[in-house]
């Protein structure tokens, strides 16, 4: 009877002892994961932010530049 | 009369005891129902006690369920006890191997929790039950085994006498009456330090009974004289006729027959009085043989008579044969020989019956003996096959828990790892949608990098470079001589060249700084374009019309734009350069429009130029490149021109959903 009963709790305890490690285990690879993807998100934004102003800058230089370009080419001709 | 009631009293007084006892007994058996634990044990170990001289079954079945009242209290103490006492029931029915059986139970557990005078209590009954079954060599080693440890560690005094008096005991029954004195002497001196009357008494009768063996009569008669004075202060006056009769012996062995004539009177009237048919009919015996020393011959013949009758009565065997003896002797000493003769015969007759009887008892014992050591070798047998089998189920009982743990542990730990498993793969996934998107988004960014620094490249430096060789014509042809046309119309052409490169490159690094390109862009770029041609082609009208209901939001792929612009600028070139209008007063036009259907951009040039054979003209490099940019574009471009009837481009863009 004793045998038994100390089998039971000798399972129950190991049963207990890899429940803890395997929550451990997966709430360390919760955070990494939280931590790599907030790292991606933080990056795709940063490209993304960049991206978007050298295209607004860019429209705005060849908006600038094209129609400069185009008045400097009349201009010169006219003048000369 | 005095004689009467002195009977009735005794007869009251053993009434009594006995009414004490039941009483006791009662008390017991009430107070046991509301005890429990180790109370109910001990309860019920005395209820056997007191059992044994009353109902052995009784005494048993108290006994056993003493044990299992301790199984339950699961206290080792007291298993030994219930041991114990199933022990003495089975002693007291003779029944002697079951009983060191159990003796044997409650040694190994006094043996374990280290209790001496339990060892000691239980090798003192083993003991005694050796000494009843004869094995006195055994017996001896448990007294001595009990006398060892009591030495050591008893509390109470008396103990040690106790087993000495029982080793005197036994080397009585052997007849080594020299060792049966030292021990008694030895137990009688510890009785005496003690203070214990009682054991002063009986071992001091014990001591004048081993002086009566070994003929030493005169201390006989001193030792037993003082055991019948204790027994009488002690108040147990039946016990002091047996001594009486021990000092009437000795008397006569030393020739007081006048002294122990007295005394064997006074102790069969004792032995009357006690209603004690077998010590009264062995002091007649006495008594006659003394008689026979006066030679009053018939005195002892009535005597003997008397004890011969009780003695049949009894069944007191030894008697019989004792008388018999004694009454042939009286018979042939009063000179009737017939009768001693007679007597004699009868004496031989009892003698053999008593052999025979003997011998047959012997075997019924030793038989009865054999079966009750088979009995208890069987019993032990089963109860060994039992406690195997039970430690056989225990044994799988644990193998199945274990292999259950272990299948749940294991079931557990798999559900646990596939979780685990589970939750790395969603991760991975989402890791790999980031990274993705993060190489996608990188990618763009490089590219689109890559592309402001070449168009900054191509625009800051080709461009610049264009714009030098410009200003640089213009400014040689200023210095040109009237007479220098020529140079100057290669210098003008020199010039109109890098304007159209610069353009060219202009709408090129237009196209490479958009990844996509909205209808609204393409429009805007055209409209400049046509604009461009109609500043330079005076005499041509160029009407660009585009369907209003078309999204300006629409987007092409760089290419799709880069392309459809190109044909539409090679198709307006080539109407520019080789499309004119022979008719006078005729305006050349030109018409670009597009328009949009369900699953089409519909794009077409028209001029109303003087036209040319298809057949007869060999498409050059820039109708090559149109066919293959519409290919690219998944059209057809068709071309459709007659003489006289002007030239026509058309193409249709598929719609992307």
């Amino acid at each position: 009877m004793l045998v038994s009963i100390l089998i039971v709790l000798s399972a129950m305890a190991l049963a207990l002892i890899a429940w803890l490690y395997f929550n451990n285990r997966n709430n360390a690879l919760k955070k990494a994961h939280r931590e790599l993807v907030g790292y991606y998100q933080e990056c795709i934004v940063l490209h993304r932010n960049a991206f978007a102003a050298r295209e607004k800058r860019l429209k705005r230089y060849s908006f600038i530049r094209y129609n400069l370009r185009e008045s400097l080419i009349d201009q010169i001709k006219a003048t000369v | 009369m005095k004689r009467q009631g002195l009977i009735f009293l005794l007869a009251v007084l053993t009434i009594l005891k006995c009414c004490a006892q039941q009483e006791k007994l009662d008390s017991l058996l009430k107070v046991s129902k509301t005890q429990n634990g180790e109370l109910l044990v001990g309860t019920l170990n005395e209820i056997s006690w007191y059992y044994r001289n009353i109902h052995l079954d009784s005494a048993l079945a108290y006994a056993r369920t003493a044990l299992l009242e301790s199984k339950k209290t699961d206290q080792k103490k007291l298993y030994a006890s219930a041991y114990n006492s199933i022990a003495s029931a089975y002693q007291a029915k003779t029944e002697y191997d079951s009983a060191i059986y159990y003796h044997s139970k409650s040694l190994s557990i006094n043996y374990l929790r280290a209790d001496s005078i339990g060892l000691a209590d239980t090798h003192n009954n083993l003991g005694i039950i050796e000494d009843e079954r004869g094995n006195f060599e055994t017996s001896l080693e448990h007294y001595f085994k009990a006398l060892g440890i009591y030495g050591n560690n008893a509390t109470d005094p008396d103990l040690i006498p106790m087993v000495l008096g029982n080793i005197g005991i036994v080397y009585k029954k052997q007849g080594e009456y020299a060792m049966v004195l030292d021990y008694y002497q030895q137990a009688l001196e510890l009785y005496k330090r003690n203070k214990n009357a009682f054991g002063v008494t009986v071992t001091t009768g014990n001591i004048g009974s081993a002086m009566l063996r070994l003929k030493r009569f005169e201390d006989a008669i001193g030792y037993s004289l003082d055991a019948a004075e204790g027994y009488k202060k002690l108040g147990y006056n039946r016990y002091v006729p047996y001594m009486l009769n021990n000092v009437a012996v000795a008397e006569d062995s030393l020739g007081q027959h006048g002294k122990a004539e007295k005394i064997y009177l006074e102790a069969i009237e004792m032995f009357t009085i006690d209603n004690n048919d077998y010590e009264l009919t062995n002091t007649r015996i006495g008594f006659a043989k003394n008689q026979l020393g006066f030679k009053r011959y018939d005195f002892a013949i009535a005597q003997l008579a008397l004890a011969l009758e009780v003695a049949r009565q009894k069944d007191f065997k030894e008697f019989e044969v004792n008388a018999l003896q004694l009454l042939s002797e009286a018979y042939y000493q009063k000179g009737n020989t017939d009768l001693a003769y007679s007597t004699g015969k009868a004496l031989i007759a009892k003698k053999d019956s008593l052999f025979q009887m003997a011998k047959t008892k012997a075997i019924f014992e030793l038989e009865a003996k054999y079966r009750a050591e088979k009995k208890e070798k069987e019993l032990s047998e089963q109860q060994l096959q039992l406690a195997q089998n039970r430690l056989e189920i225990n044994k799988k009982n644990n193998l199945i828990y274990g292999l259950l743990s272990l299948a749940l542990l294991l079931g557990l730990i798999g559900y646990l790892f596939y979780g685990q498993q589970r939750l790395k793969n969603r991760q991975l996934l989402k890791e790999n949608e980031l990274k993705t998107a993060l190489v996608h988004i990188e990618t763009q960014n490089r590219l689109q990098d890559q592309r402001l620094r070449i168009s900054r490249d191509l625009h800051d430096n080709i461009g610049s470079q264009l714009t030098f060789i410009i200003s640089s014509i213009d400014t040689l042809k200023y210095g040109l001589t009237n007479g220098e046309d020529k140079i100057g119309n290669k210098l003008n052409e020199i010039g109109m060249f890098t304007k159209t490169t610069i353009n060219e490159l202009r709408d090129t690094i237009w196209a490479m700084n958009k990844e996509n390109i909205t209808f609204e862009d393409l429009q805007y770029r055209l409209n400049i374009f046509m604009a461009t041609v109609n500043r330079a082609s005076e005499h041509l009208k160029l009407d660009f019309t585009v369907d209003s209901d078309i999204d300006p939001t629409y987007s092409f792929t760089a290419e799709e734009g880069v392309n459809l612009y190109r044909i539409i600028q090679e198709a307006v070139n080539n109407a520019l350069k080789y499309a004119f209008v022979d008719r006078e007063g005729l305006d050349h036009t030109m018409e670009v429009c597009i328009h949009k259907t369900m699953d089409f951009f519909h794009v077409e040039v028209t001029d109303n130029g003087v036209g040319f054979e298809l057949s007869e003209v060999t498409l050059g490099n820039g109708l090559s490149n149109m066919q293959k940019r519409a290919k690219d574009l998944k059209s057809e471009l068709r071309l459709t021109s007659m003489l006289g009837q002007g030239t026509s481009v058309v193409f249709n863009v598929p719609v992307r959903e």
